[in-house]
Parts: C-alpha cells; sequence; structure tokens
C-alpha cells in the first residue's frame, strides 16, 4: 500500500519558565493509504502533541522541527493559508471532550455543515442536506430534529457523533483521532469504534489514532507505535507488538493489564514514575524503570532498531522481554 | 422554562435585595448627626416648630414605623419631598433626567467603541509588543483621579484647542451634544483600563477553548473562527463587563456632571448635600440603586436570549 | 474508560504534575524579592513620594496654611516652586503636606475593610449555607450602589473630617475583600491538607486561622495594595467635591478643586496634584503586580 503520511524526526521545544522542555523529541512513523496506526503512551508522553503537529496546531511558546510528509509534501513547510486549505478536507481531526469541543452556541448540526460549507464550498441548504445524511452515516437517530439541536442537550455519545460526521464530511483521506472514546461509558465507546471501523472501511480513510487504552488499538488499528517520555520505543504491526513485545515498557503495559482468568493478588505495576521532561534521564529514559537494565543503558541515544519484519525497537536488550514471554504469554490463549 | 418565566424569576430574586437596599438608605439619613427639623428652621427653631416638624415627618414615631411607613410611600412612587426646594423629589429628579441619560448613553458608546478593538487585539496577539502596551496603560491611568482627567482635557481641549465648550449642557440638542463629549469621553477614559482588562480576559479565554481548535481543524480562516466563533461566545462575556462596570459609569456621573458643570440627577444630589437637604439625598441614591439592580437584571435577561444552555435552568 | 486500560494500573504520574522541589511561599519571596522589577521599581517609587511627604519641613520652608494675600496666584519663581494659590499659599508646601493627610488616611483606611471583608469571607467560605448567603446577600446590597454614590452619601450622613471617611470606605469596600477570601476558602477547603486536620479533630477555627488564612491572604493583600489606589482617589475626590478633609488641612483634592477656576491663568495648580495622585497610583500598581508575581507559589 501506498505510503500516505510520513513524520521525520518531530520535535517539539516548548519554553517554559523553568527551561526548555521536548514535548515530542525525535519522534518517526509512516502511516500506509487505508491503515490505522495506533499512538498508544500514559498521560503526558508527548502523544497528543505529535498528533497535533501534523495538522499545525501547535501550542504556544512552542517550536516545531522536523518533517511532516503527507502525499510527499511536507506540512511543516507550508505557510498558514497552505497548511489551512488542508485541514479538514484531506487531513481531520476527533477530539477527545466532545463537550469542549462542540461550540455551545452553535446547533450541532449547523457546525457540520460549516465544515461542508467551508472544505467542498456547498451552499447553505445542501450543506445541510449533506450534513444530515451525514449524521445518519453515523447512527444518530431521528438525523433531522437532532440537526437542530444544541450540543449540551445531546449524550455524549451522539456528540462524539456528530465530531466523527464532521471530521468525515469532507471526505478526508486521513484522520486523526484524540483520544476519542476516553471519556465516553464502555457501551458506547463500543459503537463508536465500531463506526470508526465502517467508515474506515468503506472510504479506504488512514486513521492515526491516539489514546492510552490499548485494548483499543488492538481491535482497531493494524499497526502500533508505543511512546514513552516524547520517544516512540516500540513501533510495529499489533500482532507482533502485542503478543511478542521487545521493549521492557511495552510488556510491562501490557503485563500490568489486569487478566480475568487468573486470580491475581496484586496488580503488576511498573515501579516509578515517568521523568520529567525538563530533565530526561541521560541514556534510555526508561533505564531507571527497567527490570532488565545493564550498564550500556545508562548512556547514549537508542533510537529505533529494527529487530523483525515490520517491528522496530529503541531497546538493545530486547530479547530480554523474549525471554520472558516464554511460559508466561501477553495474549491469553497463546 | 421560557423567557417569560425566567425574567420572573430573576425579579423575584432581586427583591431582597431591592428590600436591603431602602433598609440601608432609610437608616442612612438616620446616622445623620443633629436634627433635621432644626437645620432647616435655622435660627427660627423653637421646641414648638421643632415638635411640628417632627410630627409632620413621622420622626416622633418608633423607628420601625417609619420604615413602613416610608415603604408604602414608596410604593405609591412618592420618594419623598425636598426640604430645600419644597417640592416632590420625584419631580426634581425627573427634570434631571435627560442630561444624565444623555451622558450615561454617551459615555456608554464612548466605553464600547475604546473597549472592544483594544481588547480583542490584546487578546489575539498576547503576549506581543501591543498586548503589553495595552496592559501596562492600566497602570498608569488607574490612579488617575477622573475628575482630574476631566480637567486636563479641558484645559487641553476647550481651552487651548478650542475645539469643545468648557462646561454647561446648552440649549437645544447639538449643543447638547457638544457639551457631553468631553464629560462622556473622561468616563470612558476613567472604567476602560478595567473594561480591556477583564474583556482580553475573557477573550483569552474564549480563544483557548476547545471548539476554537475544532474549528481550526475544520479548516476555518482567523476571520471565520474570530466572528463566527470566538466574538459570539466572547458577547457573553462583554455583557457581563459593561453591567458589572455599570456602578462606576453612574458613580462617575455624579462627579463628572460637577467638573463640567452638567445639570444632572448627580449634580442634583451633590446640591442637596450642599443644602443638607436629607429627603432629597436619600431619594436619589434610592433611585440609583434601583437603577443599577435593574441594569444586573437586564443582563441576566440577555444572556439567556444568547446562550441556550442558560434557559435550562 | 476501559478496565484494560494500562494508565489505570501503572501508578505513574504525568511528568506535568510531578512535584517539584516545593519552596514554600514566603522563602520565594524572601530570597527573590528584588528580582522582580516591578517590585522594586513599585518600592522605589513609593519611597521617594512617601519620603518626600515625610521629610516636609526639610523640603520647604513655608507652611501648607501660611497665608500671604500680597503674593496671590504667582507662577512658578525660586521663592516658590509652584507658584501660589488664590491665598498666597505655597503649593509646593501644600502639596508636601497634603500628601501626608492623603497618604496617611488612605494607608490606614484599608486596614479595616480587609479585617472586615477577610473575616467575613473566610466564614461565609468555610462554613458555607445560611452564613453564606447572609454574607452574599450584604454583599449584593453594597453592590448595587454605584461605589462613589454610596461613599458621598456615607460621608454626607456621618458629617465631615477624617472619621467619616474611614466608616464609609469600610462599608463600602470590605465586600471585596470578602468575595476574593471567600473564593480562596471555597477552593482550598477542598484540598487534602483541610481533609487531614478535619480528620485528625481540629476545630474550625485552628483550621481556618493556622492551616487556610496563610494561603488564602495573599490574594487578599495583592489586592490591597489596589485597594490604597482606589481609597486614595476616593479620599482626593471627596476632597474636590468639598466633602473630605476640611479646610485648611491641605488636601490634593481641594487643591485641584481651587486650581480648576484658574485653568488658564496658572494651570499648574489644578494639574500638580493629579499627577501626585497619578505617579503613586503608579508606583502602586506596579508593587501590587510585583508582589503578585512573587507571591504567586512556584
Amino acid at each position: 500500500m501506498p505510503e500516505l503520511l510520513r513524520v521525520e524526526d518531530d520535535v517539539v521545544e516548548i519554553r517554559t519558565r523553568r527551561g526548555v522542555l521536548r514535548a515530542v523529541d525525535g519522534v518517526s512513523f509512516s502511516i500506509a493509504a487505508g491503515e490505522a496506526l495506533g499512538l498508544v503512551g500514559e498521560s503526558g508522553c508527548g502523544k497528543t502533541t505529535a498528533l497535533r503537529t501534523i495538522l499545525g496546531l501547535i501550542p504556544r511558546h512552542a517550536t516545531v522541527s522536523g518533517r511532516v510528509l503527507f502525499e510527499g509534501e511536507d506540512l511543516l513547510a507550508k505557510n498558514g493559508d497552505a497548511m489551512r486549505r488542508r485541514r479538514g478536507k484531506a487531513i481531520s481531526m476527533i477530539f477527545q471532550e466532545p463537550m469542549t469541543a462542540l461550540n455551545p452556541l452553535m446547533r450541532a448540526g449547523q457546525q457540520i455543515a460549516e465544515a461542508i460549507e467551508i472544505n467542498l464550498g456547498h451552499g447553505g441548504r445542501e450543506a445541510r442536506r449533506e450534513a444530515v445524511d451525514l449524521m445518519r452515516r453515523v447512527d444518530i437517530p431521528d438525523a433531522e430534529r437532532r440537526y437542530r439541536a444544541y450540543p449540551h442537550e445531546l449524550s455524549g455519545g451522539m456528540r462524539q457523533r456528530v465530531m466523527i460526521a464532521m471530521a468525515l464530511s469532507c471526505h478526508p483521506r486521513l484522520v486523526l483521532c484524540d483520544e476519542p472514546t476516553t471519556a465516553l461509558d464502555v457501551t458506547v465507546q463500543e459503537q463508536i469504534l465500531n463506526i470508526l471501523a465502517t467508515m474506515q472501511r468503506e472510504e479506504g480513510l488512514s486513521i492515526l489514532y491516539v489514546t492510552h487504552d490499548l485494548a483499543v488499538v488492538a481491535e482497531l488499528c493494524e499497526r502500533v507505535a508505543v511512546m514513552y517520555a516524547a520517544q516512540i520505543v516500540e513501533i510495529g504491526t499489533v500482532d507482533e507488538v502485542f503478543r511478542r513485545p521487545r521493549h521492557p515498557y511495552t510488556l510491562g503495559l501490557l503485563r500490568s493489564i489486569p487478566r480475568f482468568e487468573r486470580v491475581q493478588e496484586t496488580l503488576n505495576a511498573i515501579p516509578g514514575a515517568p521523568p520529567h521532561l525538563l530533565a530526561p534521564p541521560p541514556g534510555c529514559r526508561f533505564h531507571p524503570r527497567c527490570p532488565y537494565v545493564e550498564d550500556d543503558c545508562r548512556q547514549g541515544d537508542f533510537p529505533l532498531l529494527p529487530i523483525g519484519d515490520d517491528h522496530d525497537s529503541a531497546c538493545i536488550h530486547s530479547e530480554r522481554c523474549v525471554e520472558a514471554i516464554v511460559g508466561d504469554p501477553v495474549m491469553p490463549g497463546d | 422554562m421560557n423567557i417569560a418565566s425566567y425574567v420572573i424569576k430573576r425579579i423575584l430574586l432581586a427583591i431582597p435585595t431591592i428590600l436591603g437596599v431602602t433598609i440601608l438608605v432609610f437608616f442612612m439619613i438616620h446616622l445623620v448627626p443633629g436634627d433635621p427639623a432644626v437645620t432647616l428652621l435655622g435660627p427660627r427653631a423653637t421646641p414648638d416648630l421643632i415638635a411640628k416638624l417632627h410630627h409632620a415627618w413621622g420622626l416622633d414615631r418608633p423607628l420601625l414605623q417609619q420604615y413602613l411607613l416610608y415603604m408604602g410611600r414608596l410604593f405609591h412612587g412618592d420618594l419623598g419631598q425636598s426640604f430645600f426646594f419644597q417640592l416632590p423629589a420625584t419631580t426634581l429628579i425627573a427634570s434631571r433626567t435627560g442630561a444624565t441619560v444623555m451622558l450615561l448613553v454617551t459615555a456608554t458608546l464612548f466605553t464600547v467603541v475604546v473597549t472592544i478593538p483594544l481588547a480583542i487585539l490584546a487578546a489575539i496577539k498576547r503576549d506581543k509588543t501591543v498586548d503589553h502596551v495595552v496592559r501596562s496603560v492600566p497602570i498608569v491611568t488607574l490612579g488617575m483621579p477622573s475628575f482630574w482627567v476631566g480637567i486636563m482635557l479641558i484645559l487641553l481641549v476647550s481651552l487651548r484647542l478650542g475645539l469643545l465648550p468648557v462646561g454647561g449642557y446648552g440649549q437645544n440638542l447639538p449643543q447638547h451634544l457638544q457639551s457631553v463629549i468631553l464629560p462622556a469621553l473622561t468616563i470612558a477614559l476613567a472604567i476602560s483600563p478595567m473594561t480591556i482588562r477583564s474583556l482580553r480576559a475573557s477573550m483569552i479565554d474564549v480563544l483557548e477553548a476547545d471548539y476554537i481548535l475544532t474549528a481550526r481543524a475544520k479548516g476555518a480562516s482567523s476571520g471565520r473562527v474570530l466572528f463566527r466563533h470566538a466574538l459570539r461566545n466572547a458577547l457573553i462575556p462583554m455583557i457581563t463587563v459593561l453591567s458589572v462596570n455599570i456602578g462606576w459609569l453612574v458613580g462617575g456621573t455624579v462627579i463628572i456632571e460637577r467638573v463640567f458643570a452638567i445639570p444632572g440627577i448627580g449634580g442634583l444630589m451633590l446640591d442637596a448635600i450642599g443644602n443638607r437637604d436629607f429627603a432629597l439625598v436619600q431619594a436619589i441614591t434610592l433611585v440609583f440603586a434601583v437603577f443599577v439592580i435593574f441594569v444586573y437584571l437586564v443582563a441576566d435577561v440577555s444572556y439567556s436570549l444568547i446562550d441556550p444552555r442558560v434557559r435550562f435552568d | 474508560m476501559s478496565a484494560l486500560a494500562p494508565g489505570n494500573a501503572t501508578q505513574t504520574l504525568s511528568p506535568d504534575l510531578l512535584p517539584l522541589p516545593v519552596t514554600s511561599v514566603k522563602d520565594g519571596f524572601r530570597t527573590r524579592w528584588y528580582r522582580s522589577r516591578s517590585f522594586v521599581a513599585g518600592i522605589v517609587i513609593l519611597g521617594v513620594i512617601i519620603g518626600m511627604c515625610t521629610f516636609a519641613p526639610l523640603l520647604t520652608p513655608y507652611s501648607p496654611t501660611q497665608q500671604d494675600l500680597t503674593h496671590v496666584l504667582q507662577p512658578p519663581s525660586a521663592q516658590h516652586l509652584l507658584g501660589t494659590d488664590q491665598l498666597g499659599i505655597d503649593m509646593w508646601s501644600q502639596l508636601l503636606y497634603g500628601g501626608r493627610t492623603d497618604l496617611r488616611i488612605a494607608f490606614l483606611a484599608v486596614i479595616l475593610p480587609f479585617i472586615l471583608g477577610t473575616t467575613l469571607g473566610c466564614l461565609a467560605g468555610y462554613y458555607g449555607r445560611a452564613v453564606d448567603v447572609g454574607v452574599m446577600r450584604m454583599v449584593d446590597i453594597v453592590v448595587a450602589f454605584p461605589f462613589y454614590v454610596l461613599v458621598i452619601a456615607l460621608v454626607f450622613a456621618i458629617g465631615p473630617g477624617e472619621k467619616g471617611i474611614y466608616i464609609a470606605i469600610t462599608i463600602v469596600g470590605w465586600v471585596s475583600y470578602a468575595r476574593i477570601v471567600r473564593g480562596e476558602i471555597l477552593v482550598a477547603k477542598q484540598q487534602d491538607y483541610v481533609l487531614a486536620a478535619r480528620s485528625a479533630g481540629f476545630g474550625a477555627p485552628r483550621i481556618i486561622v493556622r492551616h487556610l488564612l496563610p494561603n488564602v491572604i495573599t490574594q487578599a493583600i495583592v489586592f490591597a495594595t489596589a485597594d490604597v489606589v482606589l481609597d486614595i482617589l476616593a479620599i482626593v475626590t471627596l476632597g474636590y467635591l468639598g466633602l473630605g478633609v476640611p479646610p485648611p488641612i491641605p488636601d490634593w483634592g481641594r487643591m485641584i478643586f481651587n486650581g480648576q477656576q484658574f485653568l488658564t491663568t496658572q494651570w499648574q495648580l489644578a494639574t500638580f496634584p493629579g499627577l501626585a495622585v497619578v505617579v503613586t497610583g503608579i508606583g502602586l500598581a506596579l508593587l501590587g503586580d510585583g508582589l503578585s508575581d512573587l507571591l504567586r507559589p512556584e
């Protein structure tokens, strides 16, 4: 499949009172056309910031460097207006909290229609018709009536569907998802994921899905990248990374998920806490918490290295993870 | 809940405040040292006449009863009788309302014209030079006495440049308008630092809201983001800013009317103070307070008209 | 949220929330006060002005009440730095001694509203419900009056002189402090350290005074610097309207009133007292800005 998006060495530096902080430190990955890539990590690891740099929505006091190649063109090199024309049209975004992401003073349907007006140039009545159509496609019942509703009159799930409709309205080729189901309860989450999966299939979309929930990624995505302390530490197909993780952090994450079929006395938490990005530890950033740490982990740079077919890891002792899984598989039924 | 019942509910909620206001106004006058009857009669005061006046004014009855009588009169629209002019306070206030209203309206207009562009500019260009300039101006101007600013304006504009009258109100409408420009400008300059500061903060809140991010992610141009999304949502804090500062606007008129010799209600109040005309001072204070409460009410109702979330209380 | 989300199981904190070494507010203030340019500038300006007013006798040979009807309305000269007014009194002395009066009253006038407002705000914020409703109702009533309208009416009612000014400003001014402190307490009382103190059985007064107040009072102090400016303006405005400090005690407001009649000839009579107020205001504003920067916990 042809490559749609390639991010190369994305660095986002933020000036704070106490110094310069790298919220995203040399992140690189690519997404093929029609493919869904999950970007996982804990809060504060930089995944949301990385996501936003693709659309140029960087925070104030921040500078971005690196390249973001979309269909061959470097988006970061483009000026404001050219960037704006891409937004909503070729690339669109779905946000985490639909209550605050929708304008409370505007009717829900109108906000979808607005996206259509801006990007496809269709006028009022036609845009409205298309918006209602879209609302039906994302399973919003009674779409005609709901068009005129205000955001606060809709349920959380419904609001998120409005956001999806808005994101898909102009037939984008890439949809960026910023934890869209985190604020929803589990049953609604399932419905939303189904809609996304259906849309991906029907429209041939690529999806970049940022989340801290590994299960969602396992369900929706073909490939996954794991982020820790502003860097990607492992990337590959979901099957490979989740069944045969080759980075101690990924292994730790997977192990910490409580299992139904075994009685556990304690939860397996990764000891310690992620480093503060103003002063990350030297060497491998995970080394202070790593159960397999060795002397050569404490210094140097650790870029992603290929260790298998479409499977890269930043850990130079990744074979330790292989040993650890033998006899104690990560996935049930392995 | 529809608009009508919302309005009624808000009015009902305002009643205890209005009652409290009347109590404060009523008792304030009783703080006055000395005897109003003695003051009025002056050298002609005899114990007999004093007692007669006391009786006529109801001052010989218990305090609570006096208050109830006072409230009773208020309900009939009777604000009391001016000692000095021997005319109903209502009449006197009504005759001077025109000038004050013209001053207030013009001052509000000037304030809005100055505040909105500067606040929006400072919010958009946050932390850049323009913003720093806009934010440092209040440091200088907040310490400027409004009446002094008025006098300086008279010095520069009326005396040195001869562009506008030094004071007074004039005989006809064009003259009224001319006379009101400098005073209204003075008031506007006095409260603009506060309103700009408040509105700028609110605009920044609006501009940093998630839905603005969504709009940009949709591909909306800066202009559309500003006008379609930001401004509409900023209307609410704008109304808040204006209504909260109404007290300063009104208080400003009292002082500025004296500076520019404008025959308005504020000037009347100061004259009444000079004449030790307690009843008139009392009446005017009450009128001002009720007006402020009315403005808050109007602001409240307009929120419900703009923000669909408010109606569903 | 999915039960399988690792964020639930690992005991991790977002790096942004990790506690950095915390300096107590007071420590930070002591070691860094000279680093805030606003604060230093404010102190310097105020110091100069207060110094000049305090050492007035050293800076001028004249008394602010000494009339000289043979030298009325003189322009600035070597003998009279800023000229004389319509009674022949030296302007410069009036400015210096007037500063003594106005600044003294303004600084003193802040104290009672600060204490009253902070106390009521604490009680309202901590106890809530009936106490809160009661205090807020009183706030509503006071706030319904335009500031100057109420101050003027109260000063009129109480009578001329300093006493009236203090009482009027207290009755009107406590409101801002109450609101600020109440707001801070409402937030602070949800904090863990308060819950800990309460579960340890500490009584309310002790909690309020020892635990809540120190953290909450910084906002009130910063506001107090702005309040002094407001009080100076109020005193000077009352002076202008003839309701302030009675003659012959020198007062900037009355000076401006007297000077207004002579704008065409001796414009400095009305201008300089106002400038004095403005400069004092700038000093206080800078001080307040600097203070708010310094007292903010990092």
